[in-house]
């Protein structure tokens, strides 16, 4: 196979079945330096923005310690993605939480 | 009056790269200089990083005693930190360090010094050499040939001792503040106990025996490459609170005195070694260095450690006559007898703190770093005496300092022109024949070089070695 | 002894600007390990840490294989500041060879350049930020394509397994970065053993426990090596199963990249 980040786009793990993840939240509208608070550190959430849409990586297995090849959590990271994962469908599998402002 | 230059370059079977370089009169050495010939800059590399990282980090500073490495920071973590490991945790860290120590003592005796004296099977090309000075009779050679081989399941036992405890070795991820991170559970244990059980069956029927033969055979080195004979150690299995000390404390030896040591007269001299951005001398946590290729005065990369301004030596030896456990001589044999009779001691000592382990939990909590901090982790390593010195800032590293045995004993000249260690150990050395200057590798071996430790101070060479003899 | 013959090819093994802790590891082998390297697979001809000559008897053996059939197996990246002096690995004619030059001279003939080790791959540790002595991988200072075998240290198996299928086959499966398929076809997170807690979110909060340590930074998941499966130092153990993260040393844009390697304030 060709491409090794294909999976399954269903499989749920069971934490992501826990009521605490199902609860609904309305959306967030978060501006860059609001955004910077959830850096994933001493119980915030770890969040990063890309094209506007902000994806929650809290609990992403690439995302360790809120960080992936140096880059941290908290911030709009649109580039980087850009530079290393264009076309690969990886945001689509990702939580949406909400919108930068 | 006829005088000869003659460059070893590389002087293979150490770690890392280094030359020698001396001046011979009469069949006599009459000045030498070392050099080293590779760089990093790990010092530099730290400032600004996690301090926890620091542990698996510096580690790769050296792939042949990285558990040293890994030890000296958790000391210094734990100094700034103000925390203290429990006695448990302490033995659990000195037995994965302990097994470095036979690793590199098996590997250093037969892989590194062995073939100065044994000539080895000619057929196979990594082991030609076209000069030496080789007097084992036929049998005895070949048994030691024998040996050479025969050594390598017991030097990888001593890395799989590691492995159990702390992952893997090289690098292995098991020392950290606080004492190890797994349990020492009953399973481990037994293994451990049953793979020391063969490696102290092998030091003390094969490889001591060996290291006797070759005295034997080669007896004037046990007056060749004395060099000061001050002798330094920082201490290692030693103070533990309940057991006391099984090794060596902290301590040094001149002028026929055995003496306390205080880390406050530990300096750096770089008068002569190409470094600018400190005072000529300076403390470990004082100064960081850089590098000033065309200083003048300077001729070496490497930078002088010293105790109250004098050179040392560190390793093996020293611990050995500190402790009381060999006090024959200073001298290269004694070196290469001091180091396998060490690797008794070690393996000893580890049978006394695997008999003192309680079974326990894990020792690790999520530690918090301090804002400010400084730290000191001074602790005698395979090689010798190793410090780790760090400050933190905003919760990173904001200073690092590296000092490693390498560089108490192949130090460049001090300020006040006395060479160091090794280049004194070679300086008055009788040479049978400049064109094949065995004694050169054999004294600088002895002291089990490693370059690549020092090549956080090392920098690149100087600008033209030669390697053929010049008689002008 | 089993006596050599002139069908086997030579092998150099460089060691450049790193720690020489692969060829370290390559003796923590056992099988095969060191003495079948010596003894059977290839001529053996030059390594620092090993050889018995010393300086010219030791650099006439790296020379005297140029123009034969050699593989070359380079550990530790290469230093270019200042033309490569920071890393001299011995001298020719009186005049330093430098780490730069020697892999130049070498890489340009030898049949396979094998890059063994994060510093030999992609710079790994020497090239840290700020790279104070301009380190670059094998593959860029020889600009053509190395089989690359990152790890920090290598695993002996993967050395000798690749330099046998080289021997035997002439060539190995390699993925798309140069990579052996055999031995990093897969993510550790996708082999872990404690892949189970993961999927549960169960995570350790400290060094030491037995669960998964995703929360401490484990590099798992985005670092493929069989360390799982394998396991190292006569498959005892490995950095996981000592209740520790995988730190990432055998990803590319090991060590900066792959940093912080243990957090304790993560949610
Ligand atoms: C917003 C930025 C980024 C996001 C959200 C992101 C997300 C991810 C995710 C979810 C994975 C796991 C893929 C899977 O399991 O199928 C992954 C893998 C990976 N990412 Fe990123 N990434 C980002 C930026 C980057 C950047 C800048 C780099 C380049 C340095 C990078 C390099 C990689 C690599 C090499 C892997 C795969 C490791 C492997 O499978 O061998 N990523 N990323
Ligand atoms: S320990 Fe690391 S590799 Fe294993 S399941 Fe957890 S995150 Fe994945």
């Amino acid at each position: 196979m060709d491409n090794h980040n294909w999976r399954y786009p269903t499989v749920q793990k069971r934490w992501e079945r826990a009521p605490w993840q199902q609860q609904q939240t309305p959306p967030l509208s978060l501006t860059l330096a609001e955004l910077a608070q959830y850096n994933g550190k001493k119980g915030m959430p770890a969040y990063i923005a890309v094209d506007g849409v902000i994806y929650d990586v809290t609990m992403e297995a690439a995302w360790a310690a809120a960080s992936h090849f140096s880059l941290r959590a908290g911030q709009d990271l649109s580039g980087p993605y850009r530079a290393c994962h264009r076309g690969q469908g990886i945001l689509a599998r990702l939580k949406v939480v909400g919108q930068l402002r | 009056m006829p005088s000869t230059r003659v460059t070893l370059n590389p002087v293979t079977r150490i770690s890392g790269f280094m030359a020698i370089h001396v001046t011979i009169e009469h069949h006599q050495v009459t000045a030498a200089q070392t050099e080293g010939m590779l760089f990093r800059g790990f010092e530099q590399m730290l400032i600004g990083r996690q301090p926890w990282d620091a542990v698996y980090f510096t580690q790769r500073i050296c792939g042949i005693c990285s558990a040293a490495h890994s030890t000296a920071s958790t000391l210094a973590l734990e100094n700034a930190m103000n925390l203290t490991p429990s006695e448990q945790g302490r033995y659990l860290r000195d037995i994965i360090h302990g097994c470095e120590f036979l690793q590199n003592h098996i590997r250093h005796f037969y892989q590194y010094t062995v073939p100065d004296y044994v000539r080895m099977p000619q057929e196979v090309p990594l082991f030609q050499s076209s000069y030496g000075d080789f007097r084992l009779p036929t049998a005895v050679n070949d048994q030691l040939i024998r040996h050479y081989f025969a050594s390598l399941p017991v030097s990888r036992a001593a890395h799989e001792m590691i492995a159990i405890l702390g992952g893997k070795a090289p690098h292995n991820h098991g020392i950290f503040v606080g004492g190890i991170t797994t349990e020492a559970t009953v399973d481990k244990i037994m293994k451990i106990r049953s793979l020391l059980a063969g490696i102290r069956l092998f030091i003390e029927t094969v490889m001591i025996a060996d290291a006797e033969t070759i005295a034997r055979y080669y007896p004037e080195y046990f007056h060749l490459g004395r060099g000061y004979g001050r002798l330094l150690s920082f201490g290692c299995f030693d103070n533990y609170p309940v057991t006391g000390t099984l090794y060596v404390d902290p301590s040094l030896y001149r002028a026929d005195r055995i003496e306390s040591f205080d880390p406050a007269r530990i300096t750096e001299e770089i008068e002569h070694s190409r470094y600018t951005g400190a005072p000529v001398a300076y403390q470990p946590l004082e100064s960081m260095t850089t590098d000033a290729i065309d200083k003048p005065a300077a001729y070496s990369w490497i930078k002088a450690a010293r105790y109250q301004g004098q050179p040392f030596e560190t390793g093996p030896l020293a611990r050995q006559w500190l402790s009381g456990a060999y006090r024959r001589g200073i001298s290269a044999m004694d070196r290469t007898i001091a180091r396998v009779r060490e690797a008794l001691t070690i393996a000893r000592i580890i049978e006394n703190l695997l008999d003192r382990l309680e079974p326990a939990d894990t020792m690790q909590t999520a530690y918090s770093l301090p804002q400010q901090a400084t730290g000191q982790g001074l602790i005698d390593t395979t090689r010798g005496a190793l410090g780790h010195w760090l400050k933190i800032a905003d919760e990173k590293l904001s200073f690092y300092q590296v000092i490693t045995p390498s560089v108490w004993n192949l130090s460049s000249q001090g300020n006040d022109g006395q060479p160091g260690t090794g280049e004194a150990a070679l300086i008055g050395t009788p040479i049978q024949d400049p064109t094949q200057p065995v004694e050169l590798g054999r004294i600088i071996r002895s002291f089990d070089p490693c370059v690549s430790c020092a090549t956080h101070v090392f920098m690149p060479g100087r600008k033209a070695p030669v390697t053929e003899v010049i008689v002008p | 002894m089993t006596t050599l013959t002139q069908a086997k090819p030579n092998l150099l093994w460089l060691e450049l600007t790193g720690c020489s802790g692969n060829i370290i590891s390559l003796l923590d082998g056992a099988h095969p390990g060191f003495i079948d390297l010596v003894t059977s697979l290839v001529n053996f001809r030059y390594n620092n840490s090993l050889s018995a000559g010393e300086s010219s008897d030791a650099m006439d053996q790296l020379l005297a294989t140029l123009g034969t059939d050699f593989i070359l197996i380079v550990e530790g990246a290469v230093a270019t500041k200042a033309n490569g002096r920071y890393t001299v690995i011995g001298s020719v004619q009186g005049k330093p060879l430098t780490a730069l030059e020697a892999l130049r001279l070498l890489g340009a003939q030898a049949r396979h350049i094998v890059a063994v080790g994060s510093c030999a791959t992609h710079g790994g540790m020497s090239a840290a930020a700020p790279n104070p002595s301009g380190c670059i991988s094998v593959q860029q200072a020889v600009g053509r394509p190395v089989i690359q075998l990152p790890g920090c240290p290598c695993h002996p198996d993967w050395i000798l397994g690749t330099l046998t299928a080289l021997l035997e086959h002439g060539s190995l499966e390699l993925d798309e970065r140069h990579r052996p398929r055999l031995f990093y076809g897969n993510l550790i997170h996708d082999r872990c053993p404690r892949r189970s807690f993961f999927d549960q979110g169960i995570f350790a909060r400290r060094l030491g426990e037995s669960t998964c340590l995703f929360k401490l930074g484990c590099r798992g998941p985005v670092t493929r090596t069989d360390c799982p499966t394998r396991q190292w130092n006569q498959y005892v153990n490995w950095p996981v199963e000592d209740n520790t993260p995988c730190i990432g040393c055998a990803q590319f844009g090991f060590p900066d990249q792959m940093e912080p390697f243990i957090s304790y304030d993560i949610t």
